[in-house]
């Protein structure tokens, strides 16, 4: 197989502890202190290393948010990418899955393209799982969800698919975009070495006028369709019922209760 | 207090998979509630064991009878205090580290106090300490003389602690304020009539010898519940470094391994932590990937030995130059650029933080009790501080007599402060080889000028080996406090032998 141009995509996402709703606006309260690169885009970045690692060909690093994000790219060059761009504009925030993909499909573009893009399958904040299709969508290139384990042999690539209990192995024709999962890929531990050069490569920033299309209606908030209408912790509501029966019975009576509950939930 | 008569397992034990029994349970919410119950278990004479998150690994929350009292609902942050250009966080002892870090980093804090929290958060602030285990309460931590990874650099948990509230073992409530109550040449005499002797020498087994010049707070941290319990905690904040690099450095064997760590302390400015790793604990480490969550993110361990070397400061260039002399050290030492791992992410330091505790929790599942909960199969390691010890011999030592002794286990621990723990696996018909053998590590720790048992306390489950190297003046100091009953969280009291 000829070398291969591969974009990853990595998304900077609040870690454990490091985020709280604003219950008024609706909106994700990060703590850039607290953040991390998303964990199955890191899985893509592994898949990614892999694939150069047979075939050849180069890695670039894509991601969109605000500056504190550069730090999830320099992760990226630590797992061998030798370009990373951060998209980064104002005019970009606020963005849903639709705004999101696109802006992604034209930082893509700018890029020149490529043949094969990686994509975690969902992130851990919005968990939507929609942005690799919808990347996809935007580009006209087709895609592959939900992979469990990427198969590279000298001549192919195969990208095995988890189908609710069923499995489908997709051979790669490019240009494609494949969505990864945490069962495709361990993500290496970069080297102290790979770290250390990470740090002193440079990452490209782009805004709006840096991109092709300039066209602000079509990026951000208000080029989302999505929005929040409220957010709340949903209410749990607990009944506790106490059997007392001396005569022993207590095993039974709370089988019953057990079917009574199992069959109301199924109406 | 309730009678316990349907006893949830959870009362019984901890970490240590040693099992007792309680006859009673409380659960106070204050420190006045909490007072009352001791007392209340004073005057009917029961023995108290306290239990904070019940992590400890050397059963020191794990009553044998008497009172098990909970500080699950002293959970409390009370607030944040600025002074001196010093900052404090007061919290309630039953807060688990992880929850009063969490409180001073996450985004929203509390309405009262944020001006404080705004003005910690900009001065990058924070509680320093690192013990591996994040779930553990502060009051366990402070009973317990904990001192984490990098204790070389920011100091122990007592360290940390810039006053108490303290229930002593009958009930009664002082207050410490760092500062207020030293020890002099003949001792130390608190306002409430308590008067404390001073001790000539030196006590084995805990850092709270009485000498001249030490805090209150110092001789009450890793008392392990003989002198009382904390009930409210407050916290000196430090600055907290910009910038923190892990590296983790592997190699065919443990002496190549102990070559460089030993190197590796001409940075001990900037170094806050060394851990030195055997064949045996990396070998056990790589097979967990597959048993423990904490482990199962990372790729298989590139060789057989390991140091781990944390770096931190607030000068970019200079930490990123030494750990290119690092690295530069290590291919000259014959290392391959392959066979080291790191980052400076918190994400990923946090990953090569849970590496020690992962290791003791595989040195649990690995012990001969294999979950039977008897108390004389439990975990058994031998942790000591080896004082005046070269690393080099002290490591050696620790690895000869692991290997004489015939038993598997592996060693572990810092370079940097000379601590190293070798955890033993034991067969049933190896037990008594190897309690001999933590005999000997002691023993050779002692006449060091080190301590016995010093990472993970005495507890229960090493009172028998306590029992060696126990000094009878040191009762003179517990007396004022207890009126002749301590609380049972000490390897002295009731429980069975």
């Amino acid at each position: 197989m000829k070398p291969i141009k591969i974009v990853a995509c990595v998304k900077q996402v609040p870690s454990e502890g490091g985020a709280s709703m604003d219950p008024e606006k609706g909106l994700l309260i990060r703590a850039a202190s607290l953040s991390a690169a998303n964990p199955l885009d890191v899985c893509a970045l592994e898949v990614a290393a892999r694939i150069l690692d047979a075939f050849g060909g180069e890695l670039a690093a894509l991601s969109m948010g605000p500056s504190s994000a550069s730090s999830v790219l320099t992760q990226a060059f630590a797992m061998g990418a030798v370009r990373a761009v951060l998209l980064c504009d104002p005019a970009f925030a606020g963005s849903d899955v639709y705004a999101t993909s696109f802006t992604l499909a034209q930082g893509i573009k700018k890029l020149g393209g490529a043949d094969l893009i990686l994509c975690g399958q969902q992130t851990t904040d919005g968990d939507t799982a929609q942005t690799p299709f919808a990347l996809a969508a935007h580009l006209g290139i087709p895609s592959v969800g939900w992979v469990k384990r990427v198969e590279i042999s000298t001549d192919s690539l195969i990208f095995v698919q988890e189908l609710s209990g069923a499995s489908a192995a997709v051979f790669a024709k490019f240009p494609m975009v494949a969505a990864i999962g945490r069962e495709a890929a361990i993500p290496r531990m970069p080297s102290l070495k790979a770290q250390l050069e990470a740090k002193r490569k440079t990452i490209e920033t782009w805004g709006l006028e840096d991109l092709n299309c300039r066209d602000k209606s079509l990026y951000g908030l208000v080029a989302s369709p999505t929005r929040v209408k409220r957010v709340y912790a949903p209410s749990m509501e607990k009944k506790a019922e106490i059997v007392r029966d001396p005569a022993g019975a207590c095993a039974e009576i709370i089988a019953g209760l057990i079917v009574k509950s199992r069959d109301a939930r199924r109406e | 207090m309730k009678l316990c008569t349907d006893m949830n397992e959870s009362w019984l034990s901890d970490e240590s998979r040693l099992k007792g029994r309680a006859d009673w349970v409380a659960t106070p919410s204050s420190p006045l509630e909490m007072a009352k119950e001791i007392k209340e278990a004073h005057e009917r004479g029961l023995s108290v064991s306290i239990q904070g998150a019940r992590t400890g690994l050397a059963g020191g929350s794990v009553p044998f009878g008497g009172l098990a009292l909970s500080t699950g609902r002293m959970n409390a942050i009370l607030g944040l205090e600025a002074g001196n250009a010093s900052f404090f966080l007061k919290a309630q002892s039953g807060i688990p580290l992880k929850d009063a870090k969490q409180f001073l980093m996450r985004p929203c804090g509390l309405g009262k106090n944020l001006q404080v929290l705004e003005a910690v958060r900009e001065n990058h602030m924070g509680f320093a300490p690192n013990p591996s285990e994040k779930t553990a309460t502060l009051g366990g931590l402070f009973a317990s003389g904990a001192r984490g990874l990098n204790s070389i650099s920011c100091g122990s948990m007592s360290d940390n602690v810039s006053g108490v509230t303290w229930i002593l073992p009958d009930g009664r409530q002082i207050s410490a304020v760092r500062g207020e109550h030293v020890f002099g040449a003949d001792g130390l005499k608190l306002p409430n009539g308590l008067s404390i002797p001073r001790v000539n020498g030196k006590d084995p087994l805990f850092s709270q010898f009485p000498a001249p010049g030490m805090d209150l707070i110092d001789f009450l941290a890793g008392s392990e519940g003989r002198l009382g319990v904390a009930a409210e905690i407050t916290l000196r904040l430090q600055k907290i470094p910009d910038i923190t690099w892990s590296a983790a450095y592997f190699f065919p064997s443990s002496d190549e391994a102990l070559a460089f760590a030993a190197e590796l302390r001409r940075w001990r400015g900037m170094l806050h932590a060394c851990e030195i790793m055997d064949e045996a604990a990396v070998r056990i480490l790589d097979e967990g990937r597959l048993r423990l969550p904490s482990l199962a993110a990372l790729p298989p361990f590139p060789n057989a030995a390991a140091v781990y070397a944390e770096i931190a400061g607030d000068d970019s260039d200079a930490l990123e130059e030494a750990l290119f002399e690092q690295l530069e050290l290590f291919s000259r030492m014959g290392g391959r650029e392959e066979d080291t791992w790191a980052g400076s992410a918190p994400n990923e330091i946090e990953k090569f933080q849970s590496l020690h505790h992962s290791l003791m929790e595989l040195g649990n599942t690995l012990s001969v009790s294999g979950g039977t909960g008897e108390a004389q199969v439990c975990r058994i390691s031998s942790d000591n501080f080896y004082g005046s010890a070269s690393v080099e011999k002290a490591w050696k030592i620790c690895r000869l007599n692991l290997k004489e002794s015939g038993i598997k286990g592996f060693v572990h621990g810092s370079v940097l402060d000379g601590r190293f723990s070798v955890c033993l696996l034991p067969t049933l018909n190896q037990l008594s080889g190897a309690e001999e053998f933590r005999i000997i590590l002691a023993r050779f720790a002692l006449e060091s000028g080190g301590a016995a048992c010093s990472d993970y306390g005495v507890g229960k489950v090493n009172r028998k080996l306590a029992k060696n190297f126990l000094r009878p003046e040191m009762e003179e100091c517990f007396k004022p406090f207890d009126k002749g009953r301590r609380m049972s969280n000490s390897f002295f009291l009731e429980a069975p032998e």
